[in-house]
């Protein structure tokens, strides 16, 4: 289009700018090549994207195929919501049944004792458990690793000085650190609930090797790990009555926290940012606007100059 | 509107006043979304909080045993 701009009216404020063109090309035939290209351009971009996305989506469905294992029960955590915190009497109780059921085999080694405090226990209740574990410290003036009590700076000790020493304990299965387990699963915290919970006898004419048990929601079916929770296994020091069902939950909500420790600080932060960026955003959509203003109100004139006679 | 015409005269017209009310605003704005931010997360999470569930977990030897905290009841989902 070739034009060019030959007067234009002083900007002020709320008043209308005016442009003049000249030589603006106001014939039909260009004009109409010119709907068909931007047709043509908006029909082949909104397929390519809507190709993409489409490739992109369905490329993603694979991870979700149905295949060896049962479909989770989803649960109604606490900490389901956007702004709502881990229930931290859930997450000290799960800590009991940590202690007294999985820590035999399972590690947990990036919680430190001092993790607790504030969060589960008082400084004096941290120090009291982090005393009653021992905790393999450097090699003494012979050289030999020694045994002492904890203290808060340690973190939890391991069931088995090592990965090999872990297999041999348990028929060649790795009993995994749990520290991270909840991130580590697809839908954690529903996962474990329902692996926990999930053992039943296997369909007939299913078999497993001798020492695996049958859980429909582990891939493949056939787990290491017998059935671990069962009701009254233990008390809890708040009085709550320990059915399966409750230890599953309070453990889960455990390494919930265990793998995302900073959970209640985030959502906290969540509301703030959602105080802080919604008033910004309207402010900043009012200030643009009527800085625009004038150019979103301005006319545009075009005049076809007279054909010089030469 | 002679409000917002008042404003810019007290606050707005000399850069110094500019500056000084940006930065005790900006100081007023912290402080009221962080206590209202507070005050809603510990709202909608009443009773979970570590400083809710604390005082109901005393140690034995500190008080008389407390048996069960407050809303400690076994709830299973």
């Amino acid at each position: 289009m070739n034009s060019a701009i030959i007067a234009r009216t002083t900007q002020r404020n709320h008043q209308i700018l005016f442009y003049i063109l000249r030589n603006a090309s106001s014939s039909s035939s260009s004009q109409s090549t010119i709907r068909w290209k931007r047709l043509a351009y908006q029909i082949s971009g909104s397929l390519l994207t809507a190709g993409a996305l489409g490739y992109a989506w369905a490329y993603s469905q694979a991870v979700h195929a149905s295949g060896n294992k049962a479909h989770l029960v989803p649960l109604p955590w606490s900490f389901r919501g956007p702004f709502d915190s881990l229930d931290h009497g859930s997450v000290r109780r799960g800590f009991e049944v940590y202690k007294q059921v999985c820590a035999a085999c399972h590690s947990l080694k990036f919680v430190a004792y001092r993790h607790l405090v504030g969060v589960t226990h008082t400084e004096e209740e941290a120090k009291t458990i982090a005393a009653q574990d021992q905790i393999t410290d450097g090699p003494d003036d012979q050289g030999n690793m020694f045994q002492r009590p904890g203290k808060l700076t340690d973190y939890l000790p391991s069931p088995y000085p090592n990965d090999k020493a872990a297999k041999a304990g348990n028929a060649g299965a790795l009993p995994p650190d749990l520290s991270l387990i909840s991130l580590g699963r697809e839908d954690g915290c529903n996962y474990i609930f329902n692996l926990l919970t999930g053992y039943q006898d296997p369909p007939a004419g299913v078999k497993g090797e001798p020492n695996l048990h049958y859980n429909p929601y582990f891939s493949g079916g056939w787990i290491a790990m017998a059935k671990q929770l069962y009701d009254d296994q233990l008390e809890y020091s708040d009085g709550t009555k320990a059915t399966e069902a409750q230890l599953a939950k309070d453990v889960t909500e455990f390494l919930k926290w265990t793998a995302e420790r900073d959970h209640d600080e985030r959502k906290k932060l969540a509301i703030k940012a959602v105080l802080i960026f919604v008033p910004l955003v309207v402010i900043s959509y009012h200030w643009k606007r009527v800085k625009w203003a004038s150019l979103k109100s301005r006319k545009i004139a075009f005049y076809r100059p007279k054909p010089k006679d030469n | 509107m002679s409000l917002t015409k008042t404003i810019y005269n007290i606050f707005f017209r000399r850069s110094a006043t500019i500056a000084l009310t940006t930065v005790v605003g900006v100081f007023a704005y912290e402080r009221i979304i962080n206590k209202s931010a507070e005050y809603i997360y510990e709202r909608r999470n009443q009773g979970k909080l570590w400083k809710h569930v604390q005082p109901s977990f005393k140690l034995p030897t500190d008080d008389d045993e407390e048996a069960s905290g407050s809303g400690k009841e076994g709830d299973e989902s």
